[in-house]
């Protein structure tokens, strides 16, 4: 795997109509396993489909892989594979038959592609069910067949929306072992999750939004590796978390209510430093989800 | 005991021609055809687009064979009656 940026973002914003999606990103994503992470409504999705040129920027300029979406879609989209977050497989065709058809539509030879279908199938894990209609299969293992697809055609990179989606944890770690294994074998991957243990389970670059800001982008460190501390207090919520945040964590308030990031070894301390400082009679201090959903909780309790 | 073993085969990168947008567009019009008539899929997806198959060839062999009779009629009417 080269060390070449695979994404080169610059001044991109996007807009649907008033509600602005992106917001002047300036970001390289380099080769490897990339997790996209924000909360639900970030802009995560609308990120992919500007990297799969199925949408253009309001404004700035994207490159993936040397081309222009825009400019260069076909190019662009035959090197790329894409497993989107929604139920898209036909119910009423067999595993090997749709996936097969996919290799096809990448400009893959019919006898090949029917080949590559029974070899990709097996290694999702669904070699025993590739004859079945789709409509017969779990949620997991639809969520199989949506990443054998997308992979089908040996693309340069592979965008994954939400894999772990509906699946119950034990599938959930089978797909992230196969996120894993798709790294090892030198494919680009940008998985797109708002479950930070996802990200750091898999991924070895991490690029954060909130709300259409980038956040960060830069190797899985920090906070992504310790989670959050959620907090509950009796009074001065508020000027409890504005402390804390000029201590360099990130907060957010819901009533009562923090949570505090990252939560490594010098956060408790300064929570119950700062909460006497402020005397705002610490009630309960747990370690929390590393979800971004609890991080960047607004005040109203919906998230961004 | 045994001594099969189950290979790991990996992921294979494919180095080979690839069709693009004519391959792509050769294989929706292979696609829609099988979807039309229902092949590889559900027994009851079939019976739809066969049935149809069927009344239009019925009707068609019902129609050359009424032809023929009629042919064959009128050849043995101008045989035996003589201009």
């Amino acid at each position: 795997m080269g060390q070449d940026n695979i994404v080169t973002i610059a001044g991109l914003t996007h807009d649907y109509g008033e509600v602005v999606a992106l917001r002047n990103l300036d970001l390289q994503i380099p080769s490897g396993v990339t997790g996209l992470v924000g909360a639900n409504g970030a802009g995560k999705t609308t990120m992919l489909r500007l990297l799969l040129g199925l949408l253009h920027p309001s404004s700035g300029s994207i490159e993936v892989m040397g081309h222009d979406p825009k400019t260069n879609p076909l190019q662009v989209r035959a090197q790329m594979g894409y497993m989107p977050e929604g139920s898209c497989l036909p119910q009423d065709q067999t595993a090997a038959d749709f996936v097969a058809y996919a290799a096809q539509l990448a400009g893959i030879p019919p006898s090949e592609a029917r080949r590559r279908s029974s070899e990709t199938l097996f290694l999702v894990g669904l070699e025993e069910e590739r004859f079945r209609f789709l409509g017969d299969f779990s949620t997991g293992m639809q969520q199989r067949v949506k990443l054998a697809q997308a992979i089908v055609h040996d693309p340069d990179l592979l965008l994954l929306d939400e894999p772990a989606s509906g699946l119950d944890p034990a599938g959930r770690n089978q797909m992230l072992r196969l996120i894993r294994r798709l790294g090892e074998f030198d494919i680009n991957v940008i998985v797109s999750s708002h479950v930070l243990t996802d990200i750091e389970e898999t991924c070895s670059w991490v690029v954060m939004l909130d709300a259409g800001d980038l956040l960060r982008s830069g190797p899985l460190q920090g906070f992504e590796r310790h989670g959050t501390v959620q907090v509950e207090v009796l009074v001065n919520a508020d000027r409890l978390a504005e402390r804390l945040t000029n201590r360099g964590f990130m907060v957010s308030v819901d009533d009562r209510r923090l949570v505090v990031g990252p939560g490594d070894e010098r956060v408790e301390a300064a929570i119950v430093a700062e909460a006497a400082a402020v005397e705002s009679g610490l009630l309960r201090m747990v370690r929390g989800s590393a979800s971004l959903e609890d991080l960047f909780l607004r005040p109203n309790g919906e998230s961004p | 005991m045994t001594d099969q073993v189950i290979y790991d085969r990996g992921y294979r990168t494919y180095e080979g021609p690839r069709t693009g947008p004519k391959g792509a567009r050769r294989a929706v019009y292979r696609e829609g055809i099988r979807r039309v008539l229902g092949l590889g899929r559900k027994a009851r997806l079939k019976v739809f687009p066969w049935a149809l198959i069927s009344i239009a060839l019925i009707a068609a062999a019902v129609f050359i064979g009424v032809h023929w009779a009629i042919g064959n009629i009128e050849e043995s009417l101008r045989e035996g009656v003589p201009t």
